[in-house]
């Protein structure tokens, strides 16, 4: 080696040093940087050749040190983790928002949510019976029926807002997405060139990496690396970057079931994890799910009220069925509100075996008279023959609305319809409620228009009577009700949401745990960069004192022999 | 240096104790919840099953309120009644009693035609006591829709429907008396004997032994009746004493399950505000002296 030699190896040292400082500095200053992981430097000793050539020999020590690498601190095991803990906590917390939104709507348990609206409004029911002559009784009901369907209403449609509302933010989700994954496959790009030029990449990679684990938690991703530093990124199994390529999602809320699919081949993407797992499940299952069962109840409600309110029926007790003598029976009959003819029935003897059948036959061809259109309203007689004769009427088609009054002077209708409940009016066989779901359940328009149509009256009974009013306030006990069905519903979401909000919390732990457990792996400790620091100052400081001897040693050498 | 070691850096511990704050400002919120509104149960997921027994204690007090109402209702419509048939008997006493004189062989005709003035009086009495109203319905008249139970000739123009309250779950009761059953109708009713009983004061003092039996046939009718309502009465109010401790166990249950135990819940928020404060006072320490602050 020649005396010049001993200041390369001053010089490298002296570069060394430096680069250890630069490093050290750069960690410090992104102390607090999101995804940055700490960098060290690799150095290695210079040696003499490693092949030395034929007939020469080496017999110098080593050359000094090379600077060799910049690395990251980062665990890719720990990083995958990361994106599977992150992509499931934020599915479970979306899922939890829905399900807290649901409990917030239903306001239960409560002074003003539906199931004290119900209970009011069997009440109000009572109430009519106790007065049913009175029309404030009557008009008070119908407020109460006004206030329970207002409220079906309302919760439907925030369950359908709430529905479209996440539809949205999944788009916009899917938007950020599509903008994450592009600028995923730039940074691929820009470490694949630098990594071919040789240059430093590591920043570019923490960048990426960064951007990685944002996608995590708006959609579940797996990361798998590439050639050159690259890392592709797989949602559901279909490649969302590969290199430098970067596809795009879209959102398909076309059919009832709202999908995200590829935009290259409308396959679908359908990840369970991340912001969109947790949209999807909100949007495709919960409330899709509560909005069918407010529709249940709406319409259980519905039938429930309408089946005995507007009930069209009589019995005929078993020693009262010889009606040979009564002449003929009559009774008014109207559909869809159009009067028709009197049915009329000629009295008989109905009281042995078959008068059942005889008399539905009369009944059936009487009420074909009347219609004209035979089969339109079809009587039924079952009983007899001993028993009492059960007697009912009901329209063919559901849709047709069949009414029922008296013949004034004329004992027909109490005779084979006195069951039905009738109004003020004396007219039965008229719905209370109407609608077809949670969203357009209403107090029958009929109904508001005149509160003496509420049937509270048995007809046989009198229109003052209200044993009708009573039945339908019994129904509040109805342990197959709607009041029951609410509870059940209630108590579903219940669980489901505190099963939600179990699950986010063990989550939670889950995710922090893994978080520190990377942040312990690439985090930067300040009293080790310190430590680093003095290291490669007193490093810096010892090459140029050695640099200051093989100085003075040439000056002596070269000044100082030989004159 | 070691990697194996369970590295701690300045981001781990302040990310930390963000998150142990985070935690304990929220279970501070919630106790505070608790407080303010009084309630343990907020919404159906702090516990679904208390949440079914709360709506279903919620559901069943108001039917029993309700009940309690019907009651109250009824009650008033078996006063009516019972006061009216006081008033009836005390009538039907002087009624008889004026029968009883007119069989005074002693009597002339003309005090005789005196007596059956008072006893047409009586008679005219009792007819408006027959019609007596009660929210605007004939008390004695079942679920007539006509104004009055009689007319003037002591017809009966009512029928014998039941004026029905709900009293219990399942469980009904009439709280009307019928005029058909009580005062009966035309000839033979009791209208139609003191009619009798005025004509044969004036014309017939030999049928009045008669007309006292019929009357006493009446009044033993009337008594019944009363006996009768004043049994209902009864049963309405145990029916509504019961209603009112169940009313009261309800409130008592619906509280139990709902309500805060307000010294626990003032205990808690004293803990956790301690708890909440300690968690602070770490925080001011996580601005830890590294090795900076010793290096020069």
């Amino acid at each position: 080696m020649s005396d010049f030699g001993a200041l390369r190896i001053a010089l490298s040292a002296l570069y060394a040093a430096q680069k250890g400082l630069d490093v050290t500095g750069h960690n410090l200053a992104n102390v607090n940087t999101d995804g940055y992981s700490r960098q060290t430097v690799t150095t290695v000793a210079n040696a003499g050749p490693l092949t030395p050539a034929l007939f020469s020999k080496w017999n110098d020590g080593g050359q000094g040190v090379t600077v060799e690498d910049v690395q990251r601190s980062r665990d890719v095991f720990l990083e995958a983790r990361s994106y599977l803990e992150h992509g499931a906590d934020s599915s479970l917390k979306t899922v939890q928002t829905t399900l807290s939104n649901l409990e917030q709507m239903y306001g239960e348990p409560s002074d003003t949510g539906i199931q004290q609206t119900l209970a009011d409004f069997w009440g109000g029911w009572q109430d009519v019976a106790n007065n049913p002559g009175d029309q404030s009784a009557r008009t008070q009901l119908i407020q109460l029926g006004g206030a329970l369907t207002t409220m079906f209403n309302s919760d439907a449609s925030t369950i359908a807002q709430q529905r479209n509302d996440a539809i949205e933010q999944l788009g916009t989700t899917v938007n950020e997405i599509n903008t994450m994954a592009a600028n995923i496959a730039q940074l691929n790009g820009a470490i694949q060139n630098a990594q071919v030029a040789g240059l430093q990449t590591t920043d570019l990679q923490d960048q990426r990496d960064l951007l990685i684990s944002k996608l995590s938690d708006d959609i579940g991703v797996t990361a798998r690396p590439n050639a050159n530093g690259m890392v592709d990124v797989y949602v559901d199994g279909g490649p969302l970057v590969r290199g430098t390529e970067a596809q795009t999602l879209a959102v398909d809320s076309s059919g009832p079931t709202v999908a995200v699919r590829w935009t290259k081949d409308n396959y679908p993407a359908n990840s369970s994890a991340g912001q969109v797992g947790g949209l999807l499940t909100s949007i495709n299952d919960i409330l899709p799910r509560y909005a069918t069962s407010l529709d249940n109840l709406a319409t259980q409600l519905r039938d429930q009220v309408n089946q005995v309110h507007g009930a069209i029926g009589g019995t005929i007790a078993a020693g009262n069925q010889d009606l040979s003598s009564a002449g003929t029976l009559q009774f008014n009959l109207s559909v869809n509100g159009t009067a028709l003819p009197a049915v009329s029935v000629t009295g008989a003897d109905w009281s042995g075996a078959g008068g059942a059948a005889a008399l539905q036959t009369a009944l059936q061809s009487a009420l074909d008279t009347a219609t004209g259109t035979p089969g339109q309203v079809v009587a039924t007689v079952t009983g007899g023959a001993g028993s009492p004769l059960k007697v009912s009427l009901a329209a063919a088609n559901p849709t047709d609305q069949v009414t029922v009054s008296a013949v004034s002077g004329n004992n027909g209708f109490t005779t084979l319809l006195g069951d039905t409940l009738v109004g003020l009016d004396g007219v039965g066989g008229r719905p209370f409620f109407s609608g077809t779901n949670a969203s357009t359940l209403a107090v029958a328009p009929g109904v508001i228009a005149d509160p003496g149509t509420i049937a509270a009256a048995v007809a046989s009974n009198g229109p003052l009577d209200g044993q009708g009013a009573l039945s339908i306030g019994a129904l509040s006990a109805s342990t197959t009700g709607a009041d029951s069905t609410y509870r059940s519903m209630i108590v579903q979401l219940g669980v489901e949401a505190q099963s939600a909000n179990r699950q986010v919390s063990i989550q939670d732990e889950v995710t922090s745990q893994v978080d520190s457990n990377r942040e312990s792996q690439a985090g930067v400790n300040l009293d080790e960069e310190m430590v680093s620091l003095l290291q490669y100052q007193h490093a810096y400081s010892a090459a140029a004192r050695y640099m200051t001897v093989v100085d003075q040693t040439l000056d002596t050498l070269i000044n100082h022999t030989g004159a | 240096m070691a990697v194996s070691d369970f590295r701690i850096t300045q981001r781990t511990l302040s990310s930390e104790v963000m998150s142990n704050l985070q935690r304990s400002l929220g279970k501070l919120q919630q106790i505070q919840e608790q407080m303010s509104s009084g309630k343990v149960l907020n919404r159906p997921s702090d516990s679904p099953t208390a949440a079914v027994s709360s709506l279903a204690f919620r559901s069943q007090l108001t039917r029993s309120q309700q009940y309690q109402r019907n009651i109250s209702d009824g009650i008033g419509w078996l006063g009516i009644a019972d006061s009216t048939l006081q008033s009836v008997v005390s009538s039907m006493q002087r009624v008889r009693q004026l029968a009883v004189n007119g069989t005074d062989g002693a009597m002339s005709s003309q005090d005789r035609s005196a007596l059956a003035e008072e006893v047409d009086q009586l008679r005219a009495g009792l007819v408006t006591l027959a019609n007596t109203t009660y929210q605007n319905r004939p008390l004695f008249g079942g679920n007539t829709t006509s104004a009055t139970a009689y007319d003037a000739n002591g017809v009966y123009q009512g029928d014998a429907g039941g004026v029905t309250r709900t009293i219990a779950p399942g469980v009904q009761l009439d709280v009307n008396v019928t005029g058909g059953a009580v005062f009966g109708s035309g000839a033979s009713g009791l209208f139609g004997t003191l009619q009798q009983l005025s004509d044969d004061l004036r014309t017939n003092p030999a049928n009045l032994q008669g007309d006292l039996t019929a009357i006493d046939g009446h009044m033993t009718t009337i008594l019944s009746a009363l006996g009768d309502v004043g049994a209902r009465y009864r049963r309405l109010e145990t029916t509504k004493n019961s209603l009112d401790t169940n009313v009261t166990g309800l409130q008592q249950s619906l509280s139990e399950v709902e309500d805060v135990d307000l010294p626990q819940v003032i205990m808690q928020l004293q803990t956790q505000q301690v708890a909440y404060q300690a968690a602070l006072a770490a925080t001011s320490k996580v601005i830890q002296p590294s090795l900076v602050d010793f290096l020069k």
